[in-house]
């Protein structure tokens, strides 16, 4: 599991340094989308237990032995809320990309700025 | 009791519902959507009211029906239901506010509206940190995308530098949570802090990156420096409506979600955010000084704001006060702020004007102005708003702790945050009439600012009642000011009267239990104020608020005459300070006059109150005025407090915004601010010095320093007024000098040099008065204020010549009228004490100051008559009254000086040892006697002998024609200078030209021009490429990292 955790940090970085170095605003958007998967990497490392299996409760893991036999549900949980608003947030950035490039027929970072000091 | 689960549930429900709701019409939609707001407050409501009446206790309400750690539970405890109360209340407020704006966006706009007001619900009553991070993304997207319907690239670009630095806190603020989570297996907030600070792990290197993440998280979210150049662009280009809602909603629920965080923290790196929130809010309003666009200034401001709460928070944490000391100073700060801000964001929206300059169009509509006002004096912490209480309760707990370096920059930021927002309100109140394009007044709009304003007054008269016991005395002013804006239309006279017997009735009330200094001044305070106001009768029309003002501004003086402790003198010297700059505003040129006039006042007051903290931090367990008799111990103590008094009298060097101030001020007001007004300093000074007495720091009295100051500003100001044109600004140069005199009596220490202050501060209040009030007179029938421009009056006027007669004989101190007992005390108690050189200089500034008293009667009265001014009558009786009552009294003490004398010196008896004897009239000092009695005789009879001399040796008097003057064929550019009366002591000015350059004032400009610069350069951090504002939030954190590291 350190592994899937060194990855996840590896993918962090790699989405900031995207984020901070990439002019193009897609690019900057799914920067920070790789960054994001790394974090959920991440939690889930940190929620895996050796040697147990998805938490799930069906007909492989009887809910008597649940405790026993799943790893830490709580993890996967915030994993699952995380990518489904981590995804809203993404979308939503494009959107104003999109818009904002039919107002300015460009998508390179610094053409924007109107707004300043 | 409703549980506020259903908060959450009902604003999910109708936003899913209000969809299938568009079929019935929009009206049905709108409906829906207040109702569901009105239902908010109400459950709110109840719970806030549950918990004041104490009916209630806190909820834990728990999902599911399970226990922490399993399920997630919301806690509504009293500081949940007054939050959610007040954020409950904005969205209904920002809801009307904003109505029309929501409906152009259509269904979506309330839906989102909707679900911000649930997210900020949510944070506020979660105690789950994962609940939290949910929540943060609620309101956060809903905010983006109500940031985003606005569809102009200007809101799109903020919005999408808003999605990137969100992300990036949400991505460390979900590290932090899933770091914690693995360490304290749990979510809940109780059970992770009860973890973290009972295991012995807390050393451990994963719980400081844990802790660190979700700090940063927060501290991106709460936009402190440099990560806030996305808050800024927001702030100036969303929907001001939406902006304020951001601003006053968004980031308070954010600053109570990290308040239920904070005991996760460490004491030390508690320390490092209050820093941090220092910075920012020094360094925000630092920058916002340039600043001309309106809401990008708010912006600047909110920032500022935040970054004060956050030092608050740190410090509470840091030195771990109780809840009890920190929550009233937090909730005054945050409430004040939450409506106030709100209301300038909306305010500007309805006003939508980009630049501050283009306020002027507020010229005219004085509900916005009233409504700006508050807000604005709120903001910066004026009295009797609850700013004031937050930042004044927090300056002497800095105290306690001896933590006087955050008092010096919290004082530093509020001066700042005070330069751009008065400029700001000056432009707003007194800018150039601009060209018009009418302003639209939606009344829906105007009804949520008058409610907030509501709000705003609402929690600073609840802090008010709970700081002062006796509130009964203090309401009156406020009140009488209230009931004389209402009756704002009646006439003149019976405004006039309303506010006179205001006046009486507080004389009335306060007198009879006075005693000693405090009621020898306020019988200064108080006659002079219902003497001097008797002249506004003679005004056909008086300003609007002119008696509100003067009211507000002579009550909170003679309230400081009774203040028991340092607070309420603080409170009063407050309100003095703001009503006196709004009465000075209302002067028509008098915008810059009473912007510095504010700014000096403001910051003498910070230095004044860095003083009272530093009296405090010696004796912390008291605010009463016996802290200031350990000043020897500590010099600061009294420099300080000394040159916030100074600033007050305009000393020499602080002088600035007395000439302007006078000047421009309304022509009935200037005799208020130099009769009266003036003598509020000198109070201050008998107050602290009769506590601190002579302290000496190394081989230096500063007593003596103090003197020195005084007879320079009397030598000064006289050189300088010799030399005015403008007779307002004459009288006002003339009035420091005075002052000048009363400091230096003050400093001497000793009874007959305080006798000979108490002496002047009445005389020059009487025959100040009266100059001013005979001037007022000359001015209102000339229209000009500028001497040469008049002459020959004495036909015309011959009342208001003896007015200024009696007046500039009083003034310069020659017998027999009263001057000059003040000048023989004052010269007696100098040399008493060996001052011989002050002497000197004391009697050469009175000698000069006959320059200017001679200028005065001549430039105006005698001479030739000009043409144009042939027609002018005698001021109005109204004028004259008040005239000849203040003529009666010098007289009658000019005849009986020891029907001032002697109780002056009872008065000082217990202080000082009498030095004066009495024998009959005549009165006995160690170095002579005077007889004013005997001395009037005399001199009258001279004067009738002299009178009659002249008489009979001029039996045939000539008359000259006006303008015999030749210009010898050419016609002189400008006429004036052929005015004998023009530059009539141009010879004088070169002598003494070495002395005059303007020092004071170079160096007070080159003080604005290096803040300016200062923030012009420090301003181009935010480049406006929301890459750089990544590249800051980066910065942030890695500095924040290796600092709590290393701690």
């Amino acid at each position: 599991m350190i592994l899937i955790i060194a990855i996840g940090i590896a993918l962090m970085l790699i989405g900031f340094w995207g984020a901070l170095i990439r002019k193009n605003m897609i690019r900057i958007v799914l920067s920070i989308g790789i960054a994001e998967t790394g974090l959920q990497l991440l939690m889930i490392g940190v929620g895996y237990l050796k040697g147990r299996t998805a938490p799930i409760l069906d007909s492989a893991v009887p809910f008597s032995q649940a405790l026993q036999r799943v790893v830490d549900p709580v993890p996967q949980a915030l994993v699952l809320t995380a990518i489904v608003i981590g995804v809203a947030v993404n979308a939503l950035m494009l959107t104003f990309i999109i818009r904002l490039y039919e107002k300015k027929k460009t998508l390179t970072i610094s053409d924007y700025r109107d707004l300043k000091w | 009791m409703v549980t506020p689960l259903y908060i959450i549930a009902v604003a999910l429900g109708i936003a899913f519902l209000l969809p299938l709701l568009e079929k019935a019409g929009r009206w049905v939609v709108q409906t829906v959507f207040f109702l569901t707001l009105t239902f908010f407050v109400g459950v709110s409501l109840q719970w806030s009211v549950g918990f004041l009446t104490h009916t209630v206790t806190t909820a834990q309400i728990f999902t599911a029906g399970f226990q922490p750690p399993i399920s997630i539970n919301l806690q509504m405890g009293p500081l949940e239901a007054v939050l959610t109360l007040a954020v409950n209340v904005l969205a209904l407020l920002g809801g009307m506010y904003l109505v029309h704006h929501l409906q152009r966006i259509g269904l979506q706009g309330f839906v989102l509206f909707l679900l911000l007001t649930l997210g900020m619900n949510g944070l506020i009553l979660t105690r789950d940190v994962f609940n939290l991070f949910v929540f943060i993304e609620i309101t956060s997207i809903a905010t983006y995308a109500v940031i985003g319907m606005d569809l102009n690239t200007d809101a799109l670009l903020a919005g999408f530098k808003y999605m990137l630095a969100g992300s990036i806190a949400s991505i460390f603020l979900l590290l932090g949570i899933i770091f914690l989570y693995s360490l304290t297996g749990t979510l809940n907030i109780d059970g992770m802090i009860a973890a973290i600070s009972n295991s012995a792990s807390a050393s451990l290197p994963v719980i400081t990156i844990a802790l660190f993440s979700l700090l940063f998280s927060f501290m991106i979210e709460m936009k402190q420096y440099p990560a806030n150049g996305w808050a800024l662009d927001v702030y100036q280009s969303a929907h001001p409506g939406i902006a304020g809602m951001i601003s006053a909603g968004t980031s308070g629920a954010m600053m109570y979600a990290l308040y239920k965080l904070m005991p996760l923290f460490s004491p030390t790196w508690a320390l490092v955010l209050a820093g941090l929130g220092l910075t920012t809010f020094v360094l925000s309003n630092l920058m916002a000084i340039p600043q001309k666009h309106t809401t990008r200034m708010l912006g600047y401001s909110s920032i500022g704001q935040m970054g004060l709460l956050l030092t608050v928070m740190g410090i509470g944490t840091a030195l771990s006060v109780s809840e009890a000391v920190l929550l009233p100073i937090l909730g005054a700060l945050f409430f004040n702020h939450f409506f106030a801000k709100a209301g300038l964001y909306w305010l500007a929206g309805v006003v939508n004007r980009s630049t501050t300059d283009d306020w002027r169009v507020l010229r005219g509509h004085t509900g916005y102005q009233i409504l700006l006002g508050i807000f604005l004096l709120a903001l910066l912490g004026f009295p009797p708003f609850a700013g004031f209480f937050g930042k004044w309760n927090f300056i002497m707990l800095l105290a306690e702790q001896g933590q006087f370096i955050w008092i010096g920059f919290i004082l530093l930021g509020s001066l700042l945050e005070a330069v751009y927002l008065l400029r700001w309100f000056g432009t707003a109140v007194r800018g150039e009439p601009a060209t018009h394009h009418p302003l639209e007044t939606p009344w829906l709009a105007n009804v949520t600012l008058t409610l907030l304003a509501t709000a705003v007054v609402a929690i600073g008269a609840i802090f008010i009642d709970r700081t002062f016991s006796n509130t009964g005395l203090l309401i009156l002013p406020f009140a009488a000011a209230a009931v004389l804006i209402l009756i704002n239309r009646l006439p003149n006279v019976l405004r006039g009267s309303t506010a006179i017997a205001a006046l009486i009735l507080m004389a009335y009330w306060m007198l009879p239990s006075q005693q000693g200094l405090s009621l020898f001044f306020n019988i200064i305070f108080l006659g002079g104020g219902i003497l001097i106001l008797l002249a506004s009768f003679g005004y056909p029309k008086v300003h609007s608020g002119f008696y509100a003002l003067v009211v507000l501004m002579i009550g909170a003086m003679a309230w400081l005459t009774r203040a028991a402790n340092v607070l309420q003198f603080f409170f009063a010297w407050e309100v003095m300070t703001a009503s006196s700059y709004l009465l000075i505003l209302q002067g028509k040129q008098a915008r810059t006059a009473a912007y510095t006039y504010v700014l000096f006042s403001l910051a003498g007051a910070f230095v004044l109150l860095a003083g009272f903290a530093t009296a405090h931090m010696l004796s912390p367990h008291s605010i009463g005025w016996d802290i200031l008799a350990n000043a020897s111990t500590l010099p600061g103590v009294f420099l300080l407090v000394a040159l916030g008094l100074l600033v007050k009298v305009a000393a020499i060097g602080v002088h600035l915004w007395a000439p302007g101030a006078y000047a421009e001020a309304p022509d009935n007001a200037t005799p208020l601010l130099s009769a009266v007004l003036s003598k509020a300093g000198i109070l201050g000074f008998v107050f602290a010095l009769l506590k601190m007495g002579t302290v000496v720091t190394g081989a230096v009295s500063l007593n003596y320093l103090l003197g020195w100051v005084g007879v320079l500003t009397a030598l000064l100001a006289t050189l300088f007024a010799v030399f005015q044109e403008d007779a307002k600004k004459l009288l006002a140069y003339s009035s420091v000098g005075q002052v000048g005199y009363i400091v230096l009596g003050i400093a001497l220490m000793s009874h007959l040099g305080w006798a000979a202050a108490l002496w002047h501060s009445l005389n020059h209040m009487l025959f100040k008065g009266l100059l001013f009030l005979a001037i007022a007179g000359v001015i209102y029938r000339t229209g000009t204020r500028q001497m040469y421009q008049m002459g020959g009056l004495i036909k015309q006027m011959p009342v208001s010549f003896v007015s200024v007669l009696i007046g500039i004989i009083a003034l310069s101190g020659i017998p027999p009228l009263t001057g000059f007992g003040g000048k023989w005390l004052l010269y007696e108690a100098l040399m008493e004490k060996g001052w011989y050189f002050q002497t000197a200089v004391a009697f050469f500034a009175s000698t000069i100051a006959f320059l200017y008293c001679f200028r005065l009667i001549h430039t105006i009265f005698l001479g030739q008559p000009k043409p144009a001014l042939k027609h002018v009558k005698e001021a109005p009786v109204g004028f004259l009254i008040p005239q000849a009552v203040l003529i009666g009294i010098i007289l009658f003490y000019s005849m009986r000086p020891d029907k001032l004398l002697q109780p002056i010196s009872a008065i000082l008896s217990p202080y000082f040892a009498p030095t004066l004897r009495w024998e009959n009239l005549t009165v006995h000092s160690s170095l002579g006697y005077w007889n004013g009695t005997w001395f009037m005789i005399i001199v009258g009879i001279i004067f009738v002998l002299v009178t009659l001399w002249a008489f009979f040796i001029t039996p045939r008097p000539q008359k000259v024609k006006p303008f015999n003057i030749v210009f010898a064929g050419e016609r002189p550019e400008r006429p004036e200078s052929t005015h004998y009366a023009y530059q009539f002591f141009k010879p004088y000015e070169r002598a003494f030209a070495p002395v005059l350059k303007p020092y004071a004032i170079r160096f007070w400009h080159a003080v604005s021009e290096w803040t300016t610069s200062t923030a012009l350069a420090l301003r181009t951090l935010y480049t406006g490429n929301a890459q750089t504002y990544l590249m800051h939030i980066f910065i942030l954190g890695m500095m924040l990292f290796l600092i709590l590291k290393g701690l």
